[in-house]
């Protein structure tokens, strides 16, 4: 049951109903059934008195009222506890010995994952809905403003759509994605160790707005400079900073507070501060310097 | 829509609910001769009883149930505001689009990257975009110069993106105030 597509259904039935109980209302008392009817009672009509010499109307109503009881509970339970995303989906194989099952959030990572490391994508947010016999998958990439959105969406489409078409062997998976593009203008990533072993600063020099989407499940201190700012050695400015991932915290709680970011990506980081892929402009592509 | 649509349905669907449990406990309270038990229904059938189509309270209650219509319908029933322009794409089974906002921060990005522009102001809308760069320098002259490279830049950026039905271009390029 798709709640959204109910929800609209039954409002626009209540909607109607409420409409057309109006009008008549509005009709009948402007004289539009005739003077005479407009000079009644509410009840001095035959329907009214249909229903007053036949108890058994009561009842029926009585039973009609238990079948909405049960069908507007079954309403809220599926408003408050109903998902659209789809349960583990079956593998067709060429065996009668067993069932393979692919479990959505698997597909779901490994595209994420292979996209993310895509030139130009910042962020990647995937699902998978509807039935686990008839999936779907939505993918939502966030791409930098200076990326190619159409190199891109060939890119993912010829390679991680067609990549999960294949594991799911439906070559006609429906997929929906969706390009954004993000707030970030200019952005200049400097990664350097720290003193601490293991532990690797990822300083984002942000000049037009708040929120790097890049990592937001990654406990990571980031830096915004409001203005002009010197070398990324000397401290910045900070004006916040997030610890957003408990994992690393329980492991080593004395740098929790510190950024943690791979040393793979602290080494991609480093290596290619301001050169392609990264919103920086050519003229503040070098670690410590920023453009307004 | 979805975050009005839910809260109203979880409305009407209680509503509906206890209503009914009204009407199961007025009938069950009538046939064993204990009415009224929760709601007053008895004055309400005098009342009813003695009340006239062509009175005031009727034409009141009438208008307020057409008013309450109109606007659940028109909640309902208005078409949803364009938030993603599809993209042409290589699979039938792909329903591939960019999202007006990232599509207006594209242009943008192509209008800033363009040198003389200082800041642009994009909208995009269901068939037309609409930009509003500023030129770094004043003076209208310096302005009229940077319309053509900037539309240009813009519509092929717009081009290059391999839109479906792709938003037509309406450039302004304006002179920094002061």
């Amino acid at each position: 049951m798709h709640a959204d597509r109910t929800n609209r259904t039954a409002l626009i039935v209540f909607g109607l109903l409420v409409f057309a109980a109006g009008g008549a209302g509005i009709t009948a008392s402007v004289g539009g059934f005739g003077q005479a009817f407009s000079h009644r009672t509410l009840f001095g009509n035959r329907v009214s008195a249909y229903i007053g010499h036949h108890g058994w109307v009561w009842y029926a109503a009585a039973a009609v009222c238990l079948i909405i009881i049960l069908a507007a509970l079954y309403w809220i339970m599926v408003l408050l506890v109903s998902t659209d995303r789809a349960d583990d989906i079956p593998i067709p194989v060429a065996t009668h010995e067993g069932t393979t099952i692919l479990l959505p959030a698997a597909l779901t990572d490994a595209l994420t994952r292979e996209i993310g490391a895509y030139h130009g994508v910042e962020a990647v947010r995937g699902r998978i809905i509807g039935d686990a016999d008839d999936p779907e998958i939505v993918l939502a990439v966030t791409a930098s403003q200076t990326a190619d959105l159409h190199a891109l969406h060939q890119r993912i489409e010829t390679e991680a759509l067609a990549h999960a078409r294949k594991a799911l062997g439906q070559a006609d998976l429906a997929i929906q994605l969706d390009l954004a593009v993000s707030r970030l203008r200019n952005g200049l990533i400097e990664a350097r160790p720290v003193r601490r072993p293991g532990v690797t600063v990822a300083y984002t020099l942000q000049l037009e707005t708040g929120g790097v989407r890049q990592w937001p499940h990654r406990a990571q201190t980031r830096w915004k400079y409001s203005g002009m700012c010197g070398g990324a050695r000397r401290r910045p400015t900070s004006t916040w900073a997030t610890t957003a991932r408990p994992r690393r915290a329980r492991r080593c709680p004395a740098r929790a507070s510190a950024s943690t970011t791979s040393p793979a990506r602290a080494r991609r980081t480093a290596a290619r501060p301001g050169g392609p892929g990264w919103s920086a402009r050519a003229s503040s592509a070098r670690p410590g310097a920023c453009a307004i | 829509m979805r975050l009005v649509n839910r809260p109203l349905a979880l409305i009407l669907a209680a509503a509906l609910a206890v209503a009914a449990v009204f009407v199961i406990i007025e009938v069950i309270a009538a046939a064993v001769h204990h009415s009224p038990v929760a709601l007053p229904w008895t004055t309400w059938y005098r009342w009813a009883s003695r009340t006239r189509w062509d009175q005031l309270v009727i034409q009141v209650w009438s208008a307020i149930l057409i008013a309450i219509g109109a606007v659940i319908l028109a909640i309902e029933l208005k078409p949803p505001r364009v938030t993603r322009l599809p993209l042409r794409s290589p699979h039938d089974a792909t329903d591939a689009a960019v999202t007006r906002r990232g599509l207006a921060k594209t242009l943008r990005a192509a209008a800033t990257g363009i040198d003389g522009i200082s800041a642009a102001a994009v909208t995009v809308g269901r068939r037309r975009a609409r930009v509003t760069a500023t030129a770094a320098a004043r003076g209208r002259t310096a302005a009229e110069a940077l319309r053509q490279p900037v539309t240009q830049a813009l519509q092929e950026r717009l081009d290059d993106m391999g839109l479906r039905h792709p938003p037509s271009l309406t450039v302004r390029v304006n002179t920094r105030s002061s």
